[in-house]
This record gives C-alpha cells, sequence and structure tokens, in this order.
C-alpha cells in the first residue's frame, strides 16, 4: 500500500469521525415552517390585494354616467283619420293608430372589436365596451284612455255604417 | 459507509411521508443526513460555523424541494448535490479558500504517536485545502463519500471522463506536495 493510500485511509476515518454539532432537525424545522409560513402570507397578500383592485375597478365602472339618449324624446300623437269610401259613394272617416316615429332616426354604434396584443382571438378590449354608448329607438304606445276613444269611435262608425246598409235594404 | 446508504430501499417510506409533510418523517430524514452534510461541507469550507450554516441551508432546501425529488438517483446522493450547491455559493461569497483556516496540530513527537498522527493529518487537510475546488470536490466524492464515478459525474453537472482525469489530477497533486 503506497504512503498516500495509507494516509488517505487515515483520513477516511478522520473524516467519518466528522459529526454535526447538535440536532439538525431542531435547528431548521422551525426556520422551514418559518419560510413556509412567509410564503403563505404572501399568497394571502397577493389575493387580498388583487380583491381589493378587482372591488376598486368595479365600483369605478359602476359610477359611470349613464348612456345618453339621443334623439328629442317623442311626442305622442293625435289619431289621425283616414277617409273609407263606402257602397253608397259615402265617405267614412276612420281613425287610424300609427305608432309614433322618433324626430331623428337613432342609431346604435357597434363595439369595436379589438385585439389583445400577442393573442389570435378577437375579443373586446375593455375599453371598447366602456367607449360605446348605447342608444335606442322608442315607441310610442297609446295610453288606456285612448285606446277606449278608438274603440268607442271605431263602434259608432260601424253601427253607422250598418245603419246606412239597412236604410239602402228597406228601400 | 454511512449506514443511510445501505437504508435507501427501506427509506423510501420515509421519504414518501415527508414529501407528504409528515413534519416526524422530515425530523428523522434530517437527523439521517446531517453528519453526512457536515463532512462534506468542511471538507469544502474548512471551518465549522460556516459549514453548519451550509448543513443547515442544505435542510431546508431539502425539505423544499422533496416534492421535486424523482429517484433518478439515491436520496442521498441527490441532497449531498443540493449540498455541493450550497458550498459553492458559500465559497463564491468568501475571499478565503476551503481548509486552510484549519489550526495546525501540534509538533510531533516520536514519544506521542497520536500527536504524530494529528500531524499527519493537519498536513492531509493542508493540502485538501489547497487543490482547485473542482479538484477536491472530485476527489472528496469519490473517495470519502463513496461515490461512482457516474455519480460523481451528475453531482459535478460534467462527464464521467472528466471526474477521472480530476481525481488523477488530485491524487498526483497530493502526492507531490506530501512528498510520498
Amino acid at each position: 500500500m503506497s504512503d498516500l493510500r495509507k494516509q488517505l485511509r487515515e483520513f477516511q476515518d478522520d473524516y467519518a469521525s466528522l459529526k454535526y454539532p447538535g440536532d439538525l432537525a431542531a435547528d431548521v424545522m422551525g426556520k422551514f415552517q418559518q419560510s413556509k409560513g412567509g410564503g403563505w402570507v404572501k399568497l394571502a397578500v397577493g389575493i387580498a390585494a388583487a380583491m381589493t383592485l378587482a372591488g376598486l375597478v368595479w365600483v369605478g365602472l359602476d359610477r359611470q354616467s349613464p348612456p345618453e339618449i339621443a334623439g328629442n324624446p317623442p311626442e305622442m300623437t293625435t289619431p289621425a283619420e283616414t277617409l273609407i269610401a263606402t257602397d253608397d259613394h259615402a265617405t267614412v272617416a276612420v281613425p287610424t293608430l300609427i305608432a309614433a316615429k322618433p324626430a331623428e332616426t337613432t342609431t346604435v354604434e357597434r363595439p369595436t372589436w379589438t385585439s389583445v396584443a400577442g393573442s389570435d382571438d378577437d375579443r373586446p378590449s375593455f375599453s371598447s365596451i366602456g367607449g360605446m354608448s348605447l342608444q335606442y329607438q322608442s315607441l310610442s304606445l297609446p295610453t288606456q284612455s285612448e285606446v277606449q276613444q278608438i274603440r268607442y269611435e271605431q263602434q259608432q262608425q260601424q253601427q253607422s255604417v250598418e245603419g246606412t246598409q239597412n236604410t239602402k235594404e228597406s228601400i | 459507509m454511512d449506514g443511510v446508504q445501505d437504508k435507501e430501499s427501506t427509506d423510501d417510506l420515509l421519504i414518501e411521508r415527508a414529501r407528504r409533510g409528515d413534519r416526524e418523517a422530515q425530523a428523522k430524514l434530517l437527523r439521517a443526513m446531517q453528519d453526512r452534510w457536515f463532512r462534506f461541507a468542511y471538507t469544502q469550507l474548512g471551518d465549522e460555523d460556516k459549514s453548519r450554516d451550509a448543513v443547515q441551508e442544505t435542510a431546508v432546501r431539502v425539505l423544499q424541494k422533496l416534492s421535486t425529488f424523482d429517484r433518478r438517483s439515491t436520496f442521498s446522493t441527490w441532497s449531498i448535490g443540493i449540498c455541493l450547491n450550497v458550498c459553492r455559493e458559500q465559497r463564491r461569497r468568501r475571499t478565503g479558500r476551503g481548509l486552510e483556516d484549519i489550526s495546525e496540530p501540534a509538533a510531533a513527537s516520536e514519544d506521542h504517536p497520536e500527536l504524530e498522527r494529528q500531524e499527519s493529518l493537519g498536513r492531509m487537510k493542508s493540502v485538501l485545502a489547497d487543490l482547485p475546488e473542482r479538484q477536491r470536490e472530485a476527489l472528496v466524492l469519490r473517495f470519502f463519500e463513496g461515490h461512482s464515478v457516474q455519480e460523481t459525474a451528475i453531482l459535478m453537472r460534467c462527464a464521467a471522463g472528466t471526474v477521472k482525469a480530476t481525481v488523477h489530477q488530485a491524487l498526483r497533486a497530493m502526492r507531490e506536495r506530501l512528498g510520498v
């Protein structure tokens, strides 16, 4: 056996006699739990921050002014009368109910779809939805009293027409 | 050789329990490895306090990375790899080198064979400390830790041929410096 090998063997024995001074588990487990706990704290803080941010965005969107209605409010129109020719060449005025048209033609803007950079899908960006102004057309419907009035007038006219026909037949 | 490697197969259950967060299993695992990590760190850093710090850092990393242990190597080899990285990081932070801080033993005397042995060991440590880092790592992993050439290559992240050549250079350097 060479001297080097002999000295290496001796050193190996000395090396094997080295011991960790203390209890590693006791020294480390506390640190490890702290580092693990620190990770959970960071995660919890991150989630709380994200929720707060989402809440602020939600409140901000909710407080935006309501959409403006374009054009003037429609005016109520009185039913027009239409002249109907009868068999005896008489003309009868018949009210017609026409839905009032708004003064101006209203348009609904289409939202602008903008691609998110780096992605292929064409999902709308938040700003394009927020910037969209909503407009709608309004329809005018007759009130209950107006409907009753119209029905009454129609009945009166029908009766007068029937009366005329009966008169003609009797003649 | 340490008993840990012999019990490697039976320790699988312990490792699995430790992976699942069983604190008792984790403590057992650390106690089983603490001396081995300390020995290795001591040969690399040459200072008891620094070696203890390195071992504690190794233990924390082992527990953190236990879920990534894929059993391609034994647990002891895998954990020594972590210890090696910790020691390298500590060496980078230091200006001093290896084992040079170790105090020389008292002068030998023919009447005191134990002192003569201590002197011989002291010289050995000194020579080991003077070796380049890669040669010291290869020598300790191969001869004192008992890893195969292949395992040493994995731990040092180099080819098996490089390990053989590095160990050969280290032995030649030691022979020259010890005059044997």
